[in-house]
């Protein structure tokens, strides 16, 4: 019976996370995970020309490899289209609440109807649907985190050390994840499997290289909340204000940084963040006007939270998550952080779904399953009909038709395709199937010191700003795409160009 | 240390802290000017400065204040003159009451006297209820009516109604947020309010609310209501439209789920849950200058573990049971009033929220006490968090915030007073919300020439309006300012270190 239950739950899960796969439009991230998949498949080198590498150059952000060799397969089966990309992640995230399932019943042995409101909860999350539908590292890594705890659990101690070792090439937040998960399943299990360390000794060592005598690669750029300071304005007013004794003693950079540690982090457990606005700070990170979880799942968190106080040592494993969970998005510049955060939702879901065990009953049931039900049904609503409408420029809307459109209408003539939304390049790789053997030739990334660059131009595809004025005058054939703001600056009415999306326009003489 | 001694310490604290240079810090703020000089005029005349006779609901500005404090702040003033002081007084006395009326409240619950005594400590210090205290803050003066009123409740006495009929006489936040704390009370202990006198005592006290009732429905009340209240945000509304236009052809389940008063509800509940948003309480404190110190929280930041452990108490030891419930309705009904209006969190009107907190520290304390180490740690951490409070109080407050602070402004009245007859127009800065109040109150102007003269100014987006000109002062500066005047100008007192630059043309 439990049996059916998790397949009928994984399955649905999947068919909540598969459908309408095309939506939200492809990220910069996004197409560039398939393209070099695509590159890697077709000729073992990334798009650079690199041999198989463990970390991807990409845009000179150096991603950990793994999302993108799991992407391989699916790339081979399906082409290279959205769906190859987000299979991975849509599969794995549909494997979530079967596995949490299995944790929660290992980890507490006769609590298979809390494991069940968790495995359903989870599966019909905001946050986690959120991620599941793209193709996000952090995904993945929440899944290692809970299939590495549990087959742990059991003491497969190599396996488990494995999923947590590759968990290090997933995505950059597991540096500091991981070391917590260990010591939090060694104070649970309170045992201490020498194999098992050696094993992830090996696995941390090029991190730990990596953070002594750094290349960017592997810089454990999680900290960057560390070297904030605050500026030298504000510093001279509190001085000003009163004397260096006074700063020193509550103002200085211990205690500001403690301050904003705390802020941010404070931030992950507030209203505005998990009910009302989601990620304010990166809209594409959340759908918009709503939280990460849903409205009913708060109430239940806090009286879950609250059982849980009063038998702590019963749920000490999800209680010690709870706490360290949103250290590594803390640590980070941004105020919030819904993509770090991620691993969050699994602690929340569990208290929610202790709360709504010990809540619900025959009576309740029908008025706790239409709350439900109106809440996930207003959530899709803002995520499908609203997300992309209300910042466009944050979901990057109309790449995908601006390369088509260029393909298409722009036969013998020059072509110029904007960059100011970023990594226009990746796109044009990506929808045209370029083929990689050629580009790898030609692989150009400008770096100006930050990490991130540009790549300028492809044959004769220029990605640049497009000068309307001088394509206006010019006696050479151009087809142009411009950003509606660049248009704007430029002096020209939108109407003398053709809308391909509500940010980009084509222009040609 | 016996309880007496310790108390004794608490007090000598909490009233250094409270009236330490209360004169001029903070300065005196519009609110506080119009409590007081309308008690002035009353004195004098027997009527406020709109003429009217013995009112219940002040007009003031247009926003028509709760009469209670005007009228506790009378005899003051009659002692001690119109001075900044005096209006303070009242509250600030009541404020060190509170202290003694919640230790006694605890204590008659718990019948523990060191966990009663920690929570005279914890709200003896406490940032929020310092800061409220220090001014006629007429929502600290109903704080203290409404713990008065719930030590007489849990002390089973059949008057328990009359303080809290004083609070709802004080304070618009505290008319809502009492009657649903006290239903929620009295059907809990139902019991103990079945006899006559009780039903008697209630019925009385019904009557003395009536004229309060009618006051408030005559007076505009509704009006202030729509200024600050929910409907003054028009967020939602907004955002219903925006969201139904996103829908191309947008039918009948669209129109229901964007519907704005669903939006409403939304936002109602973001409000309502933003007084317990972590940052808030422990980081950044309330967004208004007035009612903040900067680069603090509400509370100290060493409170939140003592807070976690003090919930953890209170939720496994069944001797704290009858607290248990005192505190959730408190901590429940304490963010009401102020989830109503378009600005929140607000510590000013929800500032019953310090009660439910401070005992739940208290409770912490209470519990880690009996580890030594702790408790050094702790008296460490408490002397620091103080200081700090200190410094960002009494230093930085009033340096950086100094509009919100009107600094200054008592400097400027002697000097208009003595160049009033020698120019022929006075133009003073509007940058402060109500200057000419601030004018009245220091000058002591003359009731009765103020009352044939007044006249207010169309009201604001909020429902408040101001006195634009009294004799040849005028509370603006304009464009071109015409010959023979004096101009006051407000000065960002962070560059210049001067609050005001007086020219004269």
């Amino acid at each position: 019976m439990i049996k059916q239950i998790l397949i009928i739950i994984s399955v649905v899960a999947f068919l909540i996370r598969v459908v309408n796969y095309q939506y939200p439009p492809l990220l910069w991230d996004e197409a560039s995970i398939g393209y070099n998949a695509y590159s890697i498949l077709q000729t073992g080198h990334d798009e650079y020309g690199t041999f198989l590498p463990i970390i991807f150059k990409s845009f000179g952000d150096y991603k950990p490899g793994l999302y993108i060799y799991l992407t391989i397969p699916f790339v081979a089966i399906f082409g290279l289209t959205e769906l190859s990309v987000r299979l991975p992640s849509m599969i794995i995230g549909s494997l979530i609440p079967l596995f949490l399932y299995l944790l929660i019943t290992t980890l507490k042995p006769k609590s298979t109807k809390l494991a069940l409101t968790a495995a359903i909860l989870v599966a019909f999350n905001p946050w986690n649907i959120h991620f599941s539908k793209g193709a996000w590292e952090t995904n993945i890594l929440l899944f290692q985190l809970i299939f590495g705890s549990y087959i742990f659990l059991k003491n497969k101690y190599f396996a488990s050390a494995i999923v947590f070792g590759l968990s290090l090439f997933t995505y950059q937040a597991s540096k500091l994840l991981v070391p917590f998960m260990i010591i939090n399943l060694i104070i649970y299990k309170k045992i201490f499997p020498i194999k098992f360390f050696i094993l992830i000794g090996l696995f941390f060592i090029p991190v730990v290289y990596g953070m002594l005598f750094g290349a960017d690669a592997n810089r454990l750029k999680v900290m960057n909340l560390m070297s904030y300071t605050r500026p030298v304005t504000e510093l001279t007013e509190i001085t000003n204000e009163s004397n260096q004794f006074d700063y020193n003693l509550f103002y200085s950079q211990p205690i500001f940084f403690t301050r904003n540690f705390l802020q941010r982090y404070f931030n992950f457990f507030s209203a505005r963040f998990l009910l009302f606005e989601g990620d304010w700070n990166t809209m594409r990170h959340s759908a918009p006007y709503i939280g990460v979880i849903l409205y009913p799942t708060f109430f239940f968190f806090i009286f879950g939270l609250i059982l849980a106080i009063k038998q702590y040592h019963l749920h000490k494993y999800f209680l010690i998550w709870l706490i360290f969970a949103a250290v590594p998005a803390a640590l980070s510049l941004d105020i919030i952080q819904a993509v770090r955060g991620l691993n969050l939702s699994v602690p929340i879901i569990y208290f929610s779904a202790l709360g709504l065990s010990a809540i619900a009953s025959k009576k309740n049931i029908i008025l706790i399953l239409t709350l439900y039900i109106a809440s996930f049904a207003y959530y899709t609503d803002l995520y499908y009909n609203h997300l992309t409408q209300i910042k466009p420029e944050q979901s990057l809307v109309g790449y995908k038709q601006a390369i088509q459109y260029l393909e298409l209408n722009g036969q013998n003539r020059q072509k110029i395709m904007t960059n100011f939304y970023g990594q226009a390049y990746i796109y044009y790789l990506f929808y045209t199937k370029y083929p990689p053997l050629k580009y790898q030739l030609q692989a150009n990334l400008i770096t100006n010191g930050v990490d991130i660059g540009v790549v300028e131009k492809i044959d004769d595809i220029l990605f640049k700003t497009p000068d309307i004025n001088q394509i206006k005058n010019s006696s050479q054939k151009t087809i142009a795409i411009a950003a509606y703001d660049e248009i704007i600056r430029q002096g020209f009415q939108i109407k003398d160009f053709v809308k391909i999306s509500p940010i980009f326009y084509a222009y040609q003489n | 240390m016996p309880t007496k001694i310790s108390l004794t310490i608490i007090f000598i604290i909490a009233i250094t802290l409270r009236f330490w240079n209360i004169d001029n810090l903070p300065s005196l703020n519009p609110d506080e000017a119009a409590l007081g000089y309308n008690a002035y005029s009353l004195i004098m005349t027997g009527k406020d400065e709109h003429g009217i006779s013995w009112p219940i609901h002040f007009k003031s500005f247009g926003d028509y204040k709760p009469g209670g404090y005007v009228y506790m702040a009378m005899p003051f003033i009659k002692i001690f003159g119109l001075t900044p002081f005096a209006v303070r007084l009242p509250n600030l006395i009541f404020s060190i009451l509170t202290i003694y009326v919640l230790y006694k409240l605890i204590l008659l619950i718990t019948n523990n006297s060191k966990l009663s005594t920690l929570t005279a400590f914890t709200l003896a210090v406490n940032p929020w209820h310092v800061h409220f205290s220090r001014g006629a803050w007429e929502s600290n003066t109903a704080l203290f009516f409404m713990v008065l009123g719930l030590y007489l409740f849990y002390k089973k006495s059949n008057w328990f109604t009359l303080p809290l009929i004083v609070a709802l006489y004080t304070y618009h936040s505290a008319r809502l947020i009492i009657p649903t704390l006290f239903l929620i009370l009295c059907i809990k202990h139902y019991k103990q309010l079945l006899n006559k006198n009780t039903f008697f005592s209630i019925l009385v006290s019904g009557a003395i609310c009536l004229p309060l009732l009618f006051s408030f429905l005559n007076n505009g009340g509704t009006t202030r209501l729509a200024g600050v209240g929910l409907s003054a945000d028009r967020g939602p509304l907004s955002r219903s439209e925006e969201l139904l236009n996103q829908h191309l052809n947008f039918n009948y389940y669209d129109r229901i789920i964007h519907n704005k008063r669903v939006l409403y509800a939304i936002s109602w509940g973001q409000k309502y849950l933003s007084h317990f948003d972590l940052n808030f309480l422990f980081i950044n404190g309330d967004d208004v200058p007035r009612s903040k110190s900067p680069e603090m929280g509400q509370f100290y930041l060493i409170e939140l573990p003592l807070i976690i452990f003090g919930i953890y108490f209170l939720l496994t030891n069944s001797k704290y049971k009858p607290l248990l419930f005192l505190i959730t309705s408190l901590l429940i009904t304490s963010p009401l009033a102020s989830s109503l209006t378009f600005q929140a969190p607000s510590a000013l009107r929800a500032l019953p929220l310090v009660i439910p907190l401070t005992i739940l520290t208290s409770l912490g304390i209470y519990q880690i006490l009996n580890i030594k180490i702790l408790k050094y740690i702790l008296i460490i951490f408490y002397i620091y968090s103080i200081a700090y409070f200190i410094s960002a109080y009494f230093i930085h407050s009033p340096q950086k915030y100094f509009f919100a602070w009107n600094r200054g402004f008592s400097d400027i009245v002697p000097i208009i007073e003595k160049e009033k007859n020698n120019y022929q127009n006075i133009y003073v800065t509007n940058k402060y919300d109500q200057p000419y109040i601030l004018y009245l109150f220091f000058s002591k102007y003359d009731p009765t020439s103020i009352q044939k003269q007044i006249k207010l100014t169309p009201p604001d987006q909020f429902g408040s309006s101001t006195v634009a000109k009294i004799d040849n002062i005028t509370f603006s500066i304009p464009e071109t300012i015409p010959p023979n005047s004096l101009v006051i100008q407000a000065s960002d007192f962070q560059f210049t270190g001067q609050s005001f630059k007086i020219k004269n043309l």
